[in-house]
């Protein structure tokens, strides 16, 4: 109907023109951003479809069979052997764990952020234990320091007690207890906790504080009438991304819940995919309606706190605030720090060396014998754990890649587009981030390993697995870097006869580069760590790292899954070190000064 | 500088002879450019525009922010789609709302200097100079004979090996023109370049840009909310207001014979004063009926009828303070001196008249100055004090 008008507007219009020119097409108003901005859509919209369509089909799997509208999965997932229970110990696993992490972290950041008792060098690297030593070859560390038999710390504990005269046979402590697996959860939920309250302690105005502080108020009163109340989003952000992470956390129940006979949701999800023969997607995709519902409520609530809070955001930003003055406790929590660091980190990576070093794990260890070569001929003379090196090591680098450029294009265009259909992409692009990765990984299992596609077992759907996976994550490193590259920087390009792709290559790219390579680095070590997905993807065909070692450890090879992780480990330190080199040295060009450096 | 000397010049800077023949550079007509605010309603930023630039000519969009000079400026340069209107650039058709025509920046080859420079970090400054050559696929010899000759006329030639980082603000601006020359057909646009540079420098550049603009020839489209500066750079000026031109004139018609009370008050400093007209004389002369009593002063608009609700305003510098014997018998009032405040060349005197409010008195230093504390009277000649529409 518009077309029409338009057209009939332009006959009338060239009608008293004296003749009619031809207009070349690329001066047509639909297309004036040029190639690369159709270009740049057509990614958005493909990826943006992709999620979309596993979504729908997800959801349509629930409602129907064969076509026809039927229930029978609900029931089927309500009859589940079990299912209370599994969900009773999820719920409790997850909400104690929140609980101890929430103080456990607010108190890492308070100390960091506001006392003399910060340690600089581990401001930056604290939250990163959990990403570089990858969960389930921590908590394979933790079974061997803990086994209530083999375990090395329960071993020089009853030396120890056998001084005493006290003859134990096993324990005194025990991994595969309650106790064991709720203090794990809760180390690999601190980093959530320490980040966002330590955003919050940074953003809030620390005058509130000295100004109860000088009304009279003692450190506790302060901290509880003043610090907290101001922090409770920042407290909410915390716990609706423990919520995300605690309901499909797999590496500590799968490692600890078998033995201790403790299930829970996410361990469920995945046996029904992978360890059951014939796989049972269909209650698995019930199950993970739970997890929905989980993430689903966290969201309600959080946005709620957000909305009754407004006025916590009020206040100016860096300001600089004395230190607060520890006196003899400055040790103490200084220690504490340091204790989180030896328990999620050192003493499990100890761990791991020792039996990949010894060959094989028991408590006796010959130290005579300990072979260096062994630390990474245990992964690399086993074929399948070579393989999976080799997989994880080429997903990573090429899915960081794709994932990095997509989004650099993708957030680009974004700013240029601000059309309601970017924004929309956008917000779709951005949805597996809200989701959970099971459920991702359940919806490629349903969506491409089948017809049409039939993708299953290859390396295509891992890769196109990880990109959709973390490109929420890519699109946030690219909009920073995006952010920092002055609009007119483009807008110069543009004027001086540049189409978008030649702008896109010689101008924006370059200038985000530092961005963009630190949030590479931190795609490469989540992809390679990437567990909950790629066990339901990936089977056996394909096998990843975190698969392997869990394979490994269930047919008791431990010390090639010790070898293994620990190349992973070193792997990991040199990317994330060298990208976090890398943006620092041009990343300091741009900014001007010392931009000779780009010559480089 | 001669003629020749100019043409071959020009010959030498921009890509083709466009820029340099007869004809208009630009032709603007009926632009409009809407914005959408959030409750969906649709607030004119530029509302109806058209204006004709000629070759070589150089014309200043003057306004304060909100007016739309950005607005238009950006739509020029196709950064920015109008709603409606047709924009020429050199005779060749880049917008029109009729024909359904946008052609994007790449293809309008202008030369375009931003608020901040807009200097890309990442390249040297010949790099960023040749840029504009480089993606037109100019071949490399041409570039560098080309690249070297606009940075000799803009004065870097020796920094071509230098980051951008490392220059100055001012360096920085003349690298800036330099690419914008080299990007353009003849046609520059200027988006208050000069807003990020201290004042001494701002001065020397200002007398640069026109010292190039007249020995080059380009045409020039300049945004600015300082008036100083439009008077100093410009053919025209173009005053806009609400997205509309209240006035394009000369700088020297726009401060004299300023089009409306809006334009009146918005170039220099003004003594205002709101009243009805009572009678219209010979010579678009007219009495007018005010708080500070009967005024005799000159039409500012034509178009201005007996019993009209006008207002009468008169610069400072062409008000008069009178010792309390003279009399003129006409203009004057009791003018009680409340301070006097020196201006570098000036001296401006602020006292309060009756009706006027807060009245200023303009003198050059050197001038006889009244006493401070005398009792005198403040003198507005007839032929300045001008009546414009409320």
């Amino acid at each position: 109907m518009k077309e029409a008008q338009r057209a009939q507007g332009q006959e009338r219009d060239r009608g008293d023109a004296p003749a009619p020119t031809l207009r070349p097409f690329v001066n047509l108003r639909a297309f004036r951003g040029g190639w690369f901005n159709v270009i740049s859509g057509t990614i958005g919209t493909v990826f943006a479809a992709i999620v979309v369509y596993l979504v729908v089909r997800l959801a349509l799997r629930l409602f129907f069979n064969d076509g026809h509208f039927d229930t029978d999965v609900f029931a089927r997932v309500l009859a589940y052997r079990d299912l209370s229970t599994i969900l009773l110990n999820t719920v409790v696993i997850v909400t104690s764990s929140m609980i101890l992490a929430l103080v456990i972290g607010s108190l890492f950041a308070w100390l960091m952020e506001r006392t003399d008792a910060r340690i600089d060098w581990l401001a930056g690297l604290l939250p990163m234990f959990s990403m570089i030593l990858l969960p389930i070859a921590g908590a394979i560390g933790w079974v061997f320091l803990l086994a209530p038999q083999a375990g090395f710390i329960n071993g020089m504990l009853r030396a120890a007690l056998g001084w005493f005269g006290i003859a134990v046979a096993s324990g005194p402590l025990n991994i595969y207890s309650w106790p064991g697996i709720i203090l794990l959860y809760t180390a690999y939920m601190i980093p959530f906790a320490f980040l966002m309250v330590s955003t919050g302690l940074r953003n809030s105005d620390p005058s509130m504080e000295e100004a109860a502080r000088i009304s009279g108020a003692s450190l506790f009163q302060t901290l509880w009438q003043i610090t907290i109340p101001v922090l409770r989003p920042s407290l909410g952000a915390a716990a609706l991304y423990i919520i995300w992470f605690g309901f499909s956390f797999f590496s500590v129940p799968v490692v600890i819940g078998n033995e201790l006979r403790v299930r829970v949701l996410a361990v469920e999800i995945v046996r029904l995919v992978t360890f059951t023969y014939p796989s049972d997607v269909a209650v698995a995709i019930g199950l993970s309606v739970f997890l929905v519902i989980a993430l689903g409520t966290a969201w309600y609530f959080q946005g709620r706190i957000l909305r009754a809070n407004r006025h916590a955001s009020i206040g100016g930003k860096g300001q600089r605030t004395a230190t607060l003055r520890l006196g003899k406790l400055r040790v103490w929590g200084q220690t504490l720090l340091i204790v989180y660091a030896v328990l999620t980190f050192v003493l499990p990576l100890l761990a791991l060396i020792l039996v990949a070093l010894n060959g094989y794990w028991t408590i006796d260890i010959s130290w005579g014998e300990l072979n260096v070569a062994n630390l990474w001929m245990g992964a690399t003379e086993n074929r399948a754990a070579s393989r999976s090196l080799v997989n994880s090591f080429s997903l990573a680098v090429i899915g960081a890649t794709i994932a990095m450029l997509v989004a650099a294009i993708f957030s680009l265009y974004l700013r240029h587009a601000h059309s309601r259909w970017a924004l929309t992409l956008d917000g779709i692009i951005k949805l597996p981030s809200a989701l959970s990765a099971i459920v991702i990984g359940l919806g490629f299992v349903l969506a491409f390993a089948g017809p049409p596609f039939q993708l299953g077992n290859t390396y295509a759907i891992l890769l196109l697995c990880y990109v959709v996976l973390f490109l929420p994550q890519a699109t946030i490193s690219a909009d920073a870097a995006a952010a920092q590259v002055d609009k007119q920087l483009s807008e110069a390009s543009w004027v001086s006869g540049a189409r978008g792709g030649m702008t896109f290559l010689r101008i924006s790219l370059p200038l985000m580069v530092p961005g963009l390579i630190a949030g590479w680095g931190l795609l490469f070590v989540w992809m390679t760590g990437e567990l909950n997905a790629s066990i339901m993807v990936s089977g056996t065909r394909v096998p990843v790292i975190g698969f392997q070692i869990l394979q490994i450890f269930q047919t008791g090879g431990f010390a090639v899954l010790a070898s293994l992780a620990l190349i992973l480990t070193a792997i990991n330190v040199v990317v994330l070190s060298a990208a976090h080199v890398f943006e620092r040295r041009i990343g300091r060009g741009s900014s001007g000064r010392n931009a000779a450096l780009f010559r480089a | 500088m001669n003629m020749l000397d100019a043409e071959t010049r020009a010959a030498r800077v921009f890509s083709s002879n466009k820029g340099t023949g007869t004809g208009d550079a630009l032709k603007l007509r009926g632009i409009q450019k809407y914005f959408k605010r959030r409750d969906g309603t649709r607030v004119p930023a530029v509302d109806g525009i058209d204006l004709c630039v000629a070759q070589g000519e150089f014309v200043v969009l003057l306004g304060p922010s909100g007016c739309g000079k950005t607005t238009l400026l950006r739509c020029i340069a196709g950064l920015e789609s109008p709603d409606q209107g047709v924009i020429t650039i050199h005779g060749e058709e880049h917008y029109s709302s009729a024909d359904n025509v946008d052609s994007s920046p790449d293809r309008r080859k202008l030369g375009m200097v931003f608020q901040s420079y807009a200097l890309w970090p990442h390249m040297k400054v010949f790099t960023n100079v040749a840029y504009p050559l480089q993606v037109k696929k100019v071949p490399r010899a041409e570039i560098r004979e080309r690249v070297m000759n606009v940075m000799r006329t803009v004065g870097v030639e020796d920094l071509a090996e230098q980051f951008p980082g490392q220059l100055s603000g001012g360096q920085q601006q003349r690298v800036a023109l330099a690419r914008a020359l080299v990007s353009s057909d003849g046609l520059l646009l200027f988006d208050e370049p000069l807003s990020n540079v201290d004042a001494k420098v701002r001065e020397q550049l200002r007398f640069e840009i026109r010292r190039m603009q007249q020995q080059i020839g380009f045409a020039a489209i300049y945004v600015t909310h300082d008036q100083d500066e439009a008077m100093e750079l410009a053919d025209r000026i173009a005053v806009l207001n609400k997205g509309r031109v209240a006035q394009l004139d000369s700088p020297q018609n726009i401060y004299d014979k300023p089009a409306d009370r809006y334009v009146a008050k918005f170039i220099g400093a003004a003594n205002e004063v709101m009243g009805r007209i009572v009678t219209l004389g010979p010579g678009g002369s007219a009495t007018v009926s005010t708080d500070a009593g009967p005024i005799t002063g000159v039409l500012g608009q034509d178009d201005l009828a007996v019993g009209e609700e006008v207002s009468v305003i008169a610069r400072p510098e062409k008000c008069r303070l009178l010792s309390a014997t003279t009399s003129t018998g006409i203009n004057e009032w009791a003018f009680e001196q409340a301070t006097s405040l020196f201006v570098g060349a000036n001296r401006r005197v602020v006292g309060r008249a009756v009706g006027w409010g807060n009245a200023q008195v303009q003198f050059s230093s050197r001038e006889e100055q009244p006493v401070l504390g005398t009792s005198m009277r403040l003198h507005v000649p007839v032929e300045f004090a001008r009546i414009y529409r409320k």
